[in-house]
């Protein structure tokens, strides 16, 4: 099983007026360099099987953005990826076949911690730190349970660049 | 270029402050480098932040390219250290904020604090290699040599007329502020009033008593807009950091409302206080004519 771990983009700020903080949008900005960095991703990762996204509005419009990239997938709902507890999304990934791509769009701190435990790094979460719309790719070639292998973790500002050359 | 010791007293007396600072800067390398104190290193970094900002006022009566030189070289230091400062700053009053929490309310609070530490240790390892590398000691070396052989202008200031132009403008920009200033809006003047104090504390034994009360009322201000800019980066650090899942919400949202509230208090303290500031300042320099 391979994982990529998608961070959301940029949204508006937590205590815009008016914006609850589940609804809270990608900024503008945030849109059109993430569309930049979803073809990065697209080139460097290839299509996913599946492209699961927290329920919040940011995660969803960025799955978007990048299942446009991708081609060919479709965002699904993973109400696991809403919450805080690994081990809810390991049990989640489980589902999905050994030899599946699967990608995720979340959250901070969620993801690096999921991303130290696939890697068996357990307290090593903090090392892991995504920057909102960055990325890692994990080899699992034993399913979610057993440590997988890193092969990349990659900030926005590199997905850009590989998405514009 | 003169090689003998000027004889230009304003010249001198502005050497002289650069000394003492660049001796603070050296008495608190050592304990910075340790890190057990963060003290330190927040007294390291205020000596950058001065020798800059003494440059900066006394920057007329030197040639232009000598002060630009310094001044970006010990804004390079002061970025490095900046990074750490923020870190630390944020650590002491995040743990304080999670310790005061409920344990079922803290969630992925102790996750949040060990990549603080994290960020901490790697800008930690940052300041570290700016230190060992040769371009540290070169500034060292190039304040000193500097310090000793000045490249002064030709015109000659006085320095209470900077002074006073520097409160001229911080009032200025006080004035300007709108009613619900923002957080550029209150950095904006946090810098300003630090350029007015230390323009001020050049001059203090010619400006007198009531010099001396500007200073101290600058100094008061200088806290609560730093404490304002302390919530700012808390503020920033949480956005990036905490952003998603129930418990990471339901934390992210108590921790910004405390640095809200933070903020909101200064915001008050600062209008409250700056009319005296304003008031001590047109006494202390109201002889110097407006430019």
């Amino acid at each position: 099983m391979k994982i990529l771990l998608i961070r959301h983009a940029p949204a508006v700020r937590n205590g815009t007026s008016g914006v609850r903080d589940h609804d809270r949008p990608l900024t503008r900005r945030g849109r059109v360099h993430f569309r930049a960095a979803a073809r990065g991703l697209a080139r460097i990762a290839g299509r996913p099987d599946v492209l699961l996204t927290s329920p919040l509005t940011r995660a969803r419009a960025t799955a978007e953005i990048a299942a446009a990239a991708f081609r060919r997938v479709t965002p699904r709902i993973e109400p696991a990826l809403g919450q805080d507890d690994v081990d809810v999304l390991v049990t989640a990934l489980k589902k999905y076949r050994p030899d599946a791509t699967v990608a995720l769009v979340g959250h901070e701190p969620t993801l690096s911690a999921l991303l130290g435990h696939l890697l068996g790094m357990h307290q090593a979460d903090d090392r892991f730190a995504f920057k909102k719309g960055g990325a890692a790719l994990v080899h699992l070639p034993e399913g979610p349970s057993v440590p997988g292998q890193l092969r990349w973790f990659v900030k926005p500002r590199i997905l850009r660049a590989l998405g514009s050359s | 270029m003169p090689t003998n010791p000027p004889t230009n007293p304003n010249v001198r007396h502005v050497l002289a402050a650069l000394h003492a600072q660049l001796e603070a800067l050296g008495a608190h390398e050592l304990g910075t480098r340790a890190g057990r104190d963060p003290e330190e290193l927040h007294q390291m970094r205020v000596a950058v932040r001065r020798l800059r900002a003494i440059l900066r006022a006394a920057r007329s009566l030197f040639e232009r390219k000598w002060v630009r030189e310094l001044r970006s070289e010990l804004d390079w230091l002061s970025a490095a250290l900046g990074r750490v400062r923020d870190l630390d700053v944020a650590r002491v009053c995040l743990a304080g904020e999670v310790a005061a929490l409920e344990p079922a309310e803290r969630g992925p609070a102790p996750r949040l604090l060990r990549r603080l530490d994290a960020d901490r240790a790697r800008a930690r390892d940052a300041l570290r290699v700016a230190l060992d590398s040769p371009r540290y000691p070169k500034l060292l070396t190039r304040l000193r040599t500097s310090m000793a052989r000045p490249r002064l202008s030709a015109s000659d200031v006085s320095l209470v007329d900077v002074a006073a132009a520097e409160f001229r403008k911080l009032r200025r920009a006080a004035k300007a502020l709108p009613g619900h200033p923002d957080a550029d809006d209150l950095h904006e003047i946090r810098i300003k009033v630090k350029r007015a104090r230390y323009a001020a504390e050049l001059v203090a034994g010619a400006a007198g008593q009531r010099g001396a009360r500007f200073i101290e009322q600058a100094k008061a201000l200088q806290d609560i807009l730093g404490e304002h800019q302390d919530a700012v980066v808390i503020e920033e650090y949480l956005h990036e950091n905490v952003d998603g899942g129930e418990a990471a919400q339901a934390l992210g949202k108590h921790l910004l409302k405390r640095q809200r509230k933070r903020r909101k208090k200064a915001r008050g303290a600062f209008f409250e206080e700056w009319p005296k500031l304003e008031r001590r300042g047109r006494k202390a320099w109201s002889a110097t004519p407006a430019t």
